[in-house]
């Protein structure tokens, strides 16, 4: 592991300091945006600017690192690797998930900092990221699917992988939204439903008010467990069956 | 040793490539691997390599099933694919980040390859020619002193001067205890430089044969047509040159390109003299 650990380092350390630059200059970016227009935005932006560089740079990070999969020598040349198909797999995750995650929030942060420290001004406080209250971390855990996802997506799709495997979570989501509002539907009777969260709650309208239904809490935690932490352990199960599976 | 039994392997469940293919390889021995474009070398020397699964049989490298491409098993194989993708560092960082994965890797050996090669040492890999690319894999390969090498056309891509450096590296790296397997379409390239030969088409051996036991069964000499004992012959300016049955104690020197015609275009009459299936 920690030869192929130095191996990963060593031939992409150049790749990782170009990220962490594009990603710290798009930060600052959307950082001056929101600064500049503030009276356009409402609060919270700082949150919303953290996910957009969290998922869309985890996509990026991810498309590089599984770039040996798309070309057949470079894939030849992973196979051959004497490490295991587990320990392989392993460190891909360590770097997609849990080194990215954590450099991202470093930057992030030191980006927030050196930005706020030069545009000071009333709305400055409201403006910034609020990351760890609130339940707003679970965002993490939605990260931790979201890259496993394109690892398993890398690991089935020969070529666009990245794109198809994006591709077919906006389809999953519109058809479980629009799925689950018709199942609600159906189940309950009522016909005012207008959205819904699958496996979480669905909101429908009785006397001009909005009522949220949310499932029972010891339901809801199961969902959680499972989503949170059973899901991740069976995507990485998943990916790696598909890699010992990897033919030229 | 290689053992290579009842393979059956195809790109497709219904279209086969390989039914039933047996060949074991012994140790100690440079096999050449020859046969036309698409007759399923590279598919052969892939299943080798665990880098493709067969339908069904099994291919083993001292008893490690080659699809499960377990560490132990990767630790005994160095496959040089025909296509070289180098990653983008200097050759000390490749060999820092690399050698460490093999046991018995000679580093000054290495250097005395690229040498002879003569391959620049401050390089940044990815922006070499694709001659120098397989030239560094070459060099990796027998420093890497595994128990398996296997080169898919390790001469396609070397200019005239790189394949003669290619023979002067391979003949003094002689790996008397291992396996070296050299897949080419271009027989001209391995003449001398191997000890068994073993000859593919569609998807069948044709001859898997020392040399020694080609030149005790064949012999490679002018005969004039008619002789019952040609098994191919072709005009040449000296005559017409033959490969034919060697029914004495006939002594000749061997012509690859003339057995490897041979098997292509007489294949019963090779698998007759070496009763191959």
């Amino acid at each position: 592991m920690i030869a192929l650990n130095r191996r990963q380092y060593l031939e992409h350390r150049q790749f990782y300091g170009l990220l962490a630059l594009a990603i710290a200059s798009l930060l600052f970016l959307l950082f001056f945006i929101t600064w500049h227009w503030r009276e356009s935005f409402s609060g919270g932006v700082g949150n919303g600017i953290f996910l957009i560089g969290l998922f869309g740079g985890g996509a990026a990070f991810s498309a590089f690192l599984y770039q040996e999969l798309r070309h057949p020598a470079k894939t030849i040349w992973l196979l051959g690797i004497i490490a295991s198909a587990g320990q392989k797999i392993t460190l891909w995750i360590i770097y997609a998930v849990f080194l990215y995650g954590a450099g991202y929030t470093v930057i992030f942060y030191l980006i927030e900092a050196l930005f706020f420290s030069i545009a000071s001004g009333p709305q400055s406080a409201m403006m910034k990221a609020n990351v760890f209250s609130n339940g707003f971390y679970s965002f993490y855990l939605v990260f931790v699917n979201f890259q496993l996802w394109l690892l398993v997506g890398s690991l089935t799709f020969r070529k666009g992988a990245l794109i198809k495997t994006l591709l077919l979570m906006v389809l999953y989501f519109i058809i479980a939204a629009t799925g689950n509002v018709v199942l609600m539907k159906a189940m309950t009777g009522e016909n005012s439903i207008t959205s819904s969260l699958p496996f979480n709650y669905f909101q429908f309208i009785h006397d001009g008010e909005n009522i949220y239904v949310y499932l029972p809490a010891s339901i809801q935690a199961l969902i959680n467990v499972s989503y949170n932490f059973l899901l991740p352990l069976f995507l990485s199960y998943i990916a790696y069956l598909k890699f010992t599976e990897k033919e030229i | 040793m290689i053992v290579i039994k009842d393979l059956t392997y195809g790109y497709h469940a219904r279209n086969t490539l390989f039914q039933e293919l047996n060949l074991t390889l012994p140790q100690g021995k440079v096999y050449g691997l020859l046969g036309k474009n698409g007759a399923g070398k590279s598919s052969l020397i892939k299943n080798m390599a665990g880098l493709v699964f067969p339908q069904k049989g099994s291919c083993t490298i001292n008893g490690l099933e080659a699809r499960h491409r377990r560490p132990e098993f990767l630790a005994q194989l160095y496959f040089i694919p025909e296509e070289c993708e180098l990653p983008p560092v200097t050759i000390p960082v490749f060999l820092r980040i690399y050698s460490v994965f093999y046991r018995c890797f000679d580093e000054a050996g290495f250097y005395e390859y690229l040498r002879i090669f003569n391959v620049p040492e401050k390089c940044q890999l990815h922006k070499l020619s694709f001659g120098q690319k397989k030239k560094i894999h070459i060099a990796f390969a027998l420093a890497a002193n595994t128990d398996v090498l296997i080169m898919d056309e390790p001469t396609n891509g070397l200019d005239i001067p790189s394949k003669i450096e290619f023979r002067e590296i391979i003949a003094r790296t002689r790996r008397y205890d291992k396996i070296t397997i050299m897949s080419t379409h271009q027989v001209k390239d391995l003449d001398g430089l191997i000890d068994s030969v073993i000859i593919i088409d569609q998807g069948r051996v044709l001859l898997a044969a020392d040399k020694e036991e080609i030149g005790q069964k064949l012999s490679f000499s002018a005969k004039r047509a008619g002789d019952d004992t040609i098994i191919y012959g072709i005009d040449a300016p000296g005559g017409r040159m033959t490969v034919s049955r060697n029914t004495g104690a006939e002594t000749s020197t061997l012509d690859l390109e003339m057995l490897f015609n041979a098997a292509i275009y007489n294949p019963s009459g090779i698998r007759a003299v070496f009763q191959t299936q």
